[in-house]
């Protein structure tokens, strides 16, 4: 066998292999054995079979839709403000991070340990990296400690604040962009919702485009305090996706709250914690119990959501209340 | 304990919605079909599995964004998918080059602390000496071994990708694994 058909018959005997599996003719040439035994070793191996698949598909959807904001600043303005306060309600402590780079963003997220979605909810189970994470490098040069000095690592469990060159307060990062307290504070401003307070719990309907169900079970002094509701830009509500039901155990002053939304691709979310997440069931829907005190679910075309950090409720009570919700 | 919201997808218009859910099934599709490929090309070609998971993502990244000017008389899917593949890996070796002049230090740091015990573990000892064989290749080799084992490509696609003859491909292909063969050898039996 001559050195040129060697070559030619190794690339179509491997093709043939990682095609059908099928192995090579015996050829009367050790090397060429042996070589092929080598190229099939190499064609078996799997390299994803270790990586985050889940993550990288994330990734790429996180940052196709920071590309598209980079292409129109306008539009992060454009967000309608009852989706973010509703957002900041639901997740207690929240950063929203919908713009940052996605190379920074997963250095502060780390890796996913667990990821439970349910249709329009995603809650993922995160081991945020602990210690200093180097900025990103269109921050460098832009943001400084309190002393002046340039900050290039910032540390992901005990952030300290940060400031511009000339010591304004920094909020937060768009695009690669500082925003400033005081330009947060504007734009809060601008975007302001006005808040409509229902007491009476019979005229909720009114308001939403889905049917309001309350919970016919409350835990021991329990009893429905408020609902509100975010004012369109006319200053009315009608039709509103949100609702956010306020409950309340006037003795004891503990509290929880419940969002309901219509469920849809504006109301959809993914949250994320450090803490535990859990799957479990409400009335055989899938659910998610997050950090033993909040329950996310969606249940006929309701995403249903319940806060019970301020409850003193264990989780079996919150899931009791949940359960009554038919 | 920390929480956040990651996303919060907006669309405002009814039109954007139904374009975006199709134009989305469409690229789960692809992603689920060409995910293991593409990640396994990259690591062919790149030794460090966070660089793999980032390139690889910008990769379908790409995808997503051209899927609407792909045309499918020009070249096949598979052609035009690892094309992108191979110029987003090259752009991040152009990009590691410029970089690497302003601090090398840097780099070397950043490196050695994504490399945290558990993945070292994954990757094994025997990718380690896959990798370091790799290392010595030049990249014209490194692409076709990774277009070949990684892409699982027939020569003759990875002829349309590099711009070579089919029995061209053929040749430096079957000449870079006896080289990377030889250099595994020498690893293991610890001769540098």
């Amino acid at each position: 066998m001559s050195k040129k058909s060697a070559e030619q018959q190794f690339s179509k005997e491997l093709d043939a292999y990682m095609i059908s599996g099928q192995g090579p003719s015996k050829v009367d040439s050790e090397e060429y054995n042996e070589l092929f035994e080598f190229g099939k070793r190499l064609a078996d191996r799997d390299f994803s079979r270790s990586s985050n698949k889940g993550e990288i598909l994330l990734q790429v959807r996180r940052n196709s839709s920071s590309t598209r904001g980079d292409e129109d600043m306008k539009k992060t303005k454009k967000m309608k403000r009852p989706v973010i306060a509703a957002a900041t309600l639901a997740v207690v402590g929240v950063l929203s991070i919908g713009l940052m780079k996605p190379a920074f963003a997963q250095d502060i997220f780390g890796r996913i340990v667990q990821s439970v979605s349910l249709g329009h909810i995603t809650v993922e189970q995160h081991e945020y990296p602990t210690g200093l994470i180097s900025i990103p490098s269109e921050l460098e040069g832009k943001i400084f400690d309190r002393d002046g000095n340039p900050v290039v690592e910032i540390d992901n469990e005990h952030p300290e604040t940060v400031y511009t060159a000339s010591g304004e307060e920094v909020v937060g990062f768009i695009n690669g962009e500082v925003v400033t307290k005081a330009e947060q504070e504007k734009l809060d401003q601008e975007n302001k919702v006005e808040i409509l307070v229902v007491n009476n719990p019979n005229q909720l309907n009114d308001y939403t485009c889905f049917d309001v169900i309350l919970p016919t079970y409350l835990p021991e002094g329990f009893s429905f305090d408020r609902a509100e509701f975010y004012k369109g830009d006319d200053g009315t509500v009608s039709n509103s996706k949100y609702i956010n039901l306020f409950f309340k155990n006037e003795k004891t002053g503990k509290s929880f709250i419940m969002q309901n939304r219509f469920a849809d691709e504006e109301t959809a979310f993914i949250r994320s914690t450090d803490g535990t997440v859990e799957a479990i069931k409400i009335n055989d829907q899938d659910a998610v119990l997050v950090n033993e005190r909040d329950i996310d679910w969606e249940y006929k075309g309701v995403i249903y959501g319940i806060a019970g950090k301020k409850s003193g409720l264990d989780p079996s009570e919150l899931i009791r209340i949940a359960e009554s919700i038919q | 304990m920390q929480e956040r919201v990651l996303l919060f997808p907006l669309i405002e218009e009814e039109v954007s919605i139904r374009e975006t859910q199709t134009e989305s099934l469409e690229f789960t599709t692809i992603f689920e079909t060409y995910y293991k490929r593409i990640y396994n090309y990259i690591s062919y070609r790149v030794s460090c599995r966070y660089t793999t998971e980032d390139l690889t993502s910008q990769v379908f990244e790409k995808v997503l964004n051209k899927l609407g000017t792909y045309s499918s008389d020009k070249s096949p899917l598979e052609v035009w998918m690892f094309a992108i593949a191979r110029n987003v890996v090259n752009d991040y070796f152009r990009a590691q080059k410029r970089t690497k002049m302003f601090s090398l230090e840097g780099i070397k740091e950043l490196i050695s602390k994504k490399k945290d015990p558990e993945s070292l573990y994954i990757l094994g000892e025997s990718n380690d000496k896959l990798f370091r064989a790799l290392d010595t290749l030049n990249e014209r080799e490194r692409n076709i071994v990774g277009l070949k084992f990684g892409a699982n490509l027939s020569n003759i696609q990875i002829s349309r990708i590099v711009d070579l003859t089919e029995s061209n491909v053929g040749v430096i292909l079957y000449r870079t694994m006896k080289k990377l063969k030889l250099r595994i050898e020498d690893e293991s039996e610890g001769v540098k």
